[in-house]
């Protein structure tokens, strides 16, 4: 199995670097991120666009063993960087043979069960939200502005919907054996972004919703791919996918984490100073050519900058 | 009508729906702002009185339910106005991009 990161660097750069402690939190992460994957899976891949190859390949020495760089083309295009998802969904897009994608901010501790290896559609955990409470899956807003703009959504996700489905699936890793499915799955996402008829529902919105574009949107495509072939995955509140977590809390549970052998630095983790602190030790002691790269590059960048 | 964007260094960048969330600017001149709004519903900016040479003190009022996402921050100066782009996020509650609880998922095996 290929495992596999993307890096859009323009979000990046203008607002999501924000996420982090700091940059040298940010590199170390990425460092331990692919250490501890290459150690469970030697194919390894990068998707990214020029600036991120300079900076995690030429400047940081993160030894991909294939780098590309066809997320140029999102620069090219003037795609807005508020759909960070972009990046996530074009590399999924690109794949050809079974992989997993990995978040940067995901350690491998232990190669996934093979239960995961073997499904056609895999990722971390199912996450259902409740329709009182839309602060994160915006989904009613979302259709009522689709409805009223004339905007455009694919069957999948006008069926899902009209079912008041309530389940998505968080992509810290996401993958399968399925490429064709996850291909489609992706294209139709990166669809309904640059979709035109959607623009003018984005400037209704204001936000960007990332993460049901690419979380919600994943269940619904699992759920209308389960109806197409009446018998993988019939269940329609788990649609045919293995997550290697049952639930968030689970996920959140540092007795299942541990098992699992996976660590996700979802959301203010990134942020925290003892998990910097901690990032730091670890890279330093069990990856040290890496943890020298990056430590050269942010003295380097602070010469620059003096 | 919105003047140029205008970079000002924040020390504090993120909060969530329910949350009082205490945020300073930093910019030369930023203290003689009029008026400050960010973009997108459920938010209200209250000024700190407080303010000092190159520091604006605010208050950020976040509704339970306002929509999740980056916004950007508008200063008034007279006539001018002036936009951090992209300077805050309000966060869900439990998400990919919000959740902040310690040690995140499986931060203590680091």
């Amino acid at each position: 199995m290929r495992a596999i990161w993307s890096f859009w660097s323009r979000p990046h750069d203008l607002f999501y670097h924000r996420y982090w402690h700091s940059a040298r939190t940010h590199y170390l992460s990425w460092a331990l991120s692919l250490g501890e994957a290459q150690r469970h899976y030697v194919d390894t891949s990068l998707v990214t666009d020029e600036a991120g190859a300079t900076l995690l390949v030429d400047r940081l020495g993160l030894p991909f063993r294939h780098v590309d760089t066809s997320l140029e083309a999102l620069n090219r295009d003037g795609a807005d960087p508020q759909w960070w998802v972009l990046g996530k969904l074009s590399a999924y897009a690109a794949q050809t043979e079974p992989f997993v994608h990995l978040d940067a901010d995901v350690i491998l501790w232990k190669p996934l069960p093979a239960r995961l290896e073997a499904a056609p559609v895999f990722a971390q955990n199912l996450e259902h939200f409740e329709f009182e409470d839309q602060s994160l899956y915006r989904a009613d807003g979302f259709m009522r502005a689709m409805a009223e703009l004339g905007g455009w959504l694919p069957e999948e996700w006008h069926h899902y919907a009209a079912q008041r489905r309530n389940a998505a699936l968080c992509c810290g890793i996401i993958g399968g054996t399925d490429v064709a499915f996850l291909r489609h799955y992706a294209s139709l996402a990166i669809d309904i972004i640059r979709h035109p008829q959607n623009a003018v529902v984005w400037e209704r919105l204001k936000v960007r919703d990332n993460i049901l574009v690419e979380q919600y949107f994943l269940a619904a495509c699992l759920e209308a791919s389960a109806r197409r072939r009446r018998g993988w995955g019939t269940d329609p509140l788990t649609p045919g996918i293995e997550c290697l977590f049952q639930s968030s809390a689970h996920a959140f549970d540092p007795a299942e984490a541990e098992r699992a052998g996976y660590t996700h630095l979802i959301g203010d983790a990134k942020a925290d100073a003892a998990i910097a602190a901690r990032l730091e030790a670890r890279v330093r002691s069990v990856h040290p050519a890496l943890y020298e790269r990056c430590a050269s590059f942010c003295a380097e960048a602070v010469k620059g900058a003096a | 009508m919105t003047g140029s964007e205008w970079v000002a260094t924040l020390s504090l960048d993120r909060g969530r729906g329910g949350a009082v969330v205490f945020l300073s600017l930093f910019a030369s001149g930023v203290e003689a702002a009029s008026d400050v709004t960010m973009t997108g519903a459920g938010v209200t900016i209250r000024r700190n009185v407080a303010a000092g040479r190159g520091q604006l003190d605010l208050v950020v009022t976040i509704d339970t339910d306002a929509p999740i996402g980056w916004r950007d921050i508008e200063l008034s100066f007279g006539a001018e106005r002036r936009r951090v782009p992209l300077a805050f996020e309000i966060l869900g509650r439990a998400s990919s991009g919000g959740w902040s609880a310690w040690p995140g998922i499986g931060g203590h095996l680091i």
